[in-house]
């Protein structure tokens, strides 16, 4: 094998403060250790245990009415499992444990963009950018609170909202008509005691935040903590992490496979030469060269 | 600021660009460093075990650092710019081979009349063709230029595909409507699947030619330009935003990037992040700045640089290149920097649900799709139609993954609000379908306008402080029209297909940056004839700073309706063909002619 003169160096730029053993020189290489997890916990990165009812992040109120909101969602049964059964709100509570609040890559500078009506642009603010209201939409997430936040405010937030309509009840203890009554309320944002107990946090952009959560609870690798039992991926009709299939397989109308976790895919490394030399991925081997 | 020992070449970034030049540069016995702003990654151990959606296409796990430098964007002057505070419209790549890591492959030559657009198109319609506002011009190069390195790229890589055009000679099950190429793609198409055959039964029914994807995803094993065999395509279904893990998908750290670096000429320090370009007092570039992973400031010198941090990132970088010799930034003295930004016009026209059928979508890849070209560029009369340009077709890709694909299932009773919410029992029973539809895409083409370009943001910063790029950027009628025109065909074609449900998508939307739509941003820092119209030359040597040359897309000066991969790398193979050539290494100077 050829020499690779490679020199790696790591520590994110912002943390990069100390690197052991960081040189220039030409055909040098560092071994310095990973750093921490990432946004996302990634294989070999420990992940907490699911917890069953103790919680991590959602107090115990919380994660009941984020349940019954699940359960909405994706409605399910012992039979025909959905949200509640594959553990969705057992994910967010990883989720927003684990990660910092930060699921996603998200760009947190200021100003911050702040809807108006009508044709009269508002007096300048600092820290605010004027925008029309009905343009709002295309410019994607704008929110400046981190997940984490929104899901304190939200479901606070929520929770009155449900309160202010059903003289005082909880969301859990409504019926299911009324929880969907509820739930198409946030959804559209458009009722004006929603606006009012939402504002200034939109209320939609609450119910996309949980929904999408929901939805990955239910569908992403249950090493995450939701779909336990792969029951999302039976629902769908999905093998999960396969290695491979083949030009007939992907042809085959009647094709299926029982679906597997990534944690159950077997790993490949050189232990497994043999394996991967079938498939040809131990070329571009680095065994000995950086890994950063 | 710490200064490191000259070398003849430093290149921004390592991904698909600057590893095609680390290359063919250290063969030709020079020294390149490349400073990636990102990790190092490699097929193994990286890409080994990354089946997970989550991470890879949720969460981006190989993307751009977004939260460091976003871009911002309005859709017109007379609106306010926001950034984009988490992905949205367009993903660029970061680490080790760039975008082209977890790129597509997708791999197309653009057609002959792309390269002479606006002279090709006023022979045709006339001058008063052209939309209003519009600044398309000709590429300073033809198809018959590219030809050579479009084929050389083919080889050098391993590219998948059924010939359409042989020396002029229409071949059977390939394009008809692609260029005359010189000798066939090297490897057969990527295997088909039961979505793309049915797409392409019906389109071939309603006269249309429909073929397979030409891929830079190897259909068979391939021994590429390094000598060393790759592993064809194992269909795994998790493609785009992946690196492959059985290296069947090629990219720069196939073969470029570790031939470069067997020579012992060839450096990269990863994570470090290119801040500009430095020059002396005569206006020529002395090297780059960039911060270190260290933490720390520094400069590497070098005779020549190279500007391959994919479209956006050109652009910015060239504009805060700012210095008493270059007050508006390299390139950028006769304000031609930013011009002619164009995109894509991308999504689905038409889907439709077939109820009890499975395709199998989440198997394969983009590529194992169908396209036709039949409505692309100007295959077909525009006379009377009321807009120039046009789109390709595509239907059939496979990597359809859980997550992202249970929100694309059409409702089955309609648009009915119940039916359409996306939660509750309907939406239930609608997730049991998303293995059960397929849609017709459009890739349509993205003129050039006056007024859609790139600037500097006056109130969004990066980390260290510095101006966010800022694009301005909007469809305009004759794209509606265009795409009105095509989504009839594809609807028409949907119904042949015979659906239980379908939903349709007629009109063309605003542009948003909120939806994915491609990664395909082009322009900034185009190419031309001289200096009042374009940033480079025809080899992206830049204009008023010659030993500055730019790579990638944002040398287009429009769009056409395709992936611009293999354009782009064509384009790199044509401009160091141009060094080598004009002895330039030896005598650095303008390259002419
Ligand atoms: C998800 C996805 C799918 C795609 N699919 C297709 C497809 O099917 N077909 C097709 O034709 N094209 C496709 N593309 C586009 C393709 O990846 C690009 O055209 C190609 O990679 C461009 O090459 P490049 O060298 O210009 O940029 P890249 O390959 O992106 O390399 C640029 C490198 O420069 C680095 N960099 C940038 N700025 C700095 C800085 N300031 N300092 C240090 N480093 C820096 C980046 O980190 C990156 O590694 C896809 C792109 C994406 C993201």
């Amino acid at each position: 094998m050829s020499r690779r003169s490679f020199l790696a160096v790591t520590g994110t730029l912002a943390t990069a403060a100390v690197v052991p053993g960081c040189t220039t020189d030409r055909g040098a290489v560092d071994q310095v250790p990973r750093e921490g997890p990432s946004a996302v916990p990634q294989p070999g990165v420990q992940v907490p245990e699911a917890t069953g009812a103790a919680t991590r992040f959602l107090n115990p109120d919380q994660y009941a009415i984020l349940e019954a909101i699940a359960a909405r969602i994706i409605p399910g049964d012992e039979d025909d499992p959905g949200a509640v059964q594959a553990g969705c709100v057992d994910y967010i509570d990883r989720l927003l444990a684990t990660h910092e609040g930060y699921p996603e890559r998200t760009y947190t500078m200021g100003p911050f963009a702040r809807g108006y009506e009508g044709d009269e642009e508002p007096p300048a603010e600092d820290g605010i950018i004027w925008v029309p209201a009905d343009e709002l939409e295309r410019y994607g997430w704008q929110a400046g609170q981190t997940p984490r936040d929104l899901y304190r405010m939200g479901l606070a937030r929520f929770q009155e909202l449900v309160a202010a309509r059903h003289a005082g009840a909880s969301f859990v203890d409504l019926s299911e008509d009324e929880q969907d009554a509820i739930l198409e309320a946030i959804e559209d944002n458009e009722d004006d005691d929603v606006d009012e107990i939402f504002d200034p946090l939109p209320a939609d952009t609450f119910f996309d935040l949980v929904h999408g959560h929901v939805v990955e609870g239910f569908l992403a690798d249950p090493m995450y903590g939701g779909n336990q039992d792969m029951v999302g991926w039976r629902l769908v009709g999905f093998p999960g992490a396969q290695r491979a299939y083949s030009p007939e397989e992907m042809l085959d109308p009647n094709f299926n496979r029982p679906p597997q976790s990534l944690a159950m895919l077997p790993m490949l490394h050189g232990a497994h030469r043999d394996d991967t030399q079938a498939l040809g991925s131990v070329r571009r081997r680095h065994p000995n060269g950086p890994i950063d | 600021m710490i200064e490191h020992p000259e070398v003849d070449v430093v290149t921004v970034g390592a991904g698909w660009t600057a590893g095609i030049a680390a290359q063919q540069l250290t063969a030709q016995g020079l020294d390149v460093v490349s400073l990636e702003k990102g990790r190092a990654q490699w097929t193994w151990p990286d890409f080994a075990h990354n089946h997970d959606e989550l991470r890879f296409s949720e969460r981006g796990e190989m993307l751009h650092e977004i939260e460091r430098e976003s871009w911002t964007w309005r859709p017109n002057a007379t609106l306010p710019s926001l950034p984009m505070r988490q992905y949205g419209s367009f993903h660029p790549g970061s680490n080790l081979g760039g975008a082209g890591a977890h790129w597509s492959g997708v791999t197309w030559r653009f057609l002959p009349t792309d390269f002479d657009y606006v002279s090709h198109h006023t022979d045709r319609y006339g001058a008063n063709a052209f939309p209003e506002g519009h600044s398309n011009q000709d590429w300073p190069v033809s198809y018959m230029d590219l030809e050579p390195h479009y084929t050389q790229f083919e080889i050098d890589t391993g590219i998948s595909g059924q010939t359409g055009n042989l020396n002029g000679e229409i071949l059977e099950g390939g394009n008809p409507f692609e260029g005359p190429r010189s000798r066939p793609y090297p490897l057969p198409p990527l295997a088909p699947t039961r979505g793309g055959l049915k797409f392409a039964e019906a389109a071939g029914q309603l006269g249309y030619s429909a073929f397979r994807n030409p891929s830079g995803i190897l259909s068979e094993g391939y021994t590429d330009m390094s000598g060393e065999p790759r592993a064809g395509c194992v269909y795994c279904g998790f493609c785009t935003r992946y690196g492959c893990h059985v290296d069947a998908k090629s990219s720069a750290l196939t073969a470029h990037i570790p031939m470069a670096l067997d020579t012992g000429r060839y450096e990269i320090r990863t994570r470090c992040y290119v801040k500009h370009i430095a020059v002396d007092n005569t206006g020529l570039a002395t090297g780059l700045v960039y911060l270190g992973a260290d933490g720390r400031e520094h400069f590497q010198p070098a005779r020549t640089v190279l500007v391959c941090g994919y479209t956006l990132s050109n652009t910015r970088v060239l504009l805060l290149s700012v210095s008493d010799a270059h007050p508006n930034g390299i390139g950028n003295d006769r304000q031609q920097v930013g011009r002619n930004y164009t995109y894509q016009v991308l999504g689905p026209m038409t889907v439709g649900l077939f109820e009890g059928e499975r395709f199998n979508t989440y198997m394969g890849n983009t590529s194992t799709g169908h396209a036709a070209y039949d409505l692309a560029g100007d295959a077909f009369d525009h006379a009377g139609l009321g807009f120039i340009g046009g789109g390709q077709l595509m239907s059939g890709g496979g990597e359809r993954l859980p997550i992202g694909g249970v929100q694309g299932v059409p409702a089955p009773g309609g648009d009915s609000p119940e039916e359409a919410r996306a939660w509750g029992q309907a939406f239930k029973d609608r997730m049991r379908d998303w293995d059960s539809y397929l849609d017709i895409a459009i890739q349509g083409e993205s003129p050039a306008y006056e007024f859609n370009r790139l600037d500097l943001d006056p109130n969004y910063t990066d980390f260290l402080g510095r101006p966010l790029l800022r694009i301005t950027f909007d469809f305009t009628e004759n794209e509606r029209r265009m795409y009105a025109y095509i989504a009839q065909r594809a609807i028409e074609i949907m119904d042949v297909m015979n659906p239980t449900a379908r939903q349709d998508t007629p009109e063309l939307w605003d542009y948003n940056i909120a939806d994915y739509q491609s990664t395909h941003n082009q322009g900034g820092t185009i190419f031309g004839t001289d200096p009042s119209n374009s940033v480079t030359n025809r080899y992206g040597q830049v204009w008023d700073t010659p030993n500055v040359f730019c790579m990638g897309a944002s040398l287009f000066p429009q769009n056409p309706g395709a992936n611009p991969t293999q354009t782009v790398a064509a384009l790199a193979y044509w401009a160091l063909a141009g060094m080598r050539e004009h002895r330039y290494f030896d005598a650095p100077t303008e390259l002419i002619g």
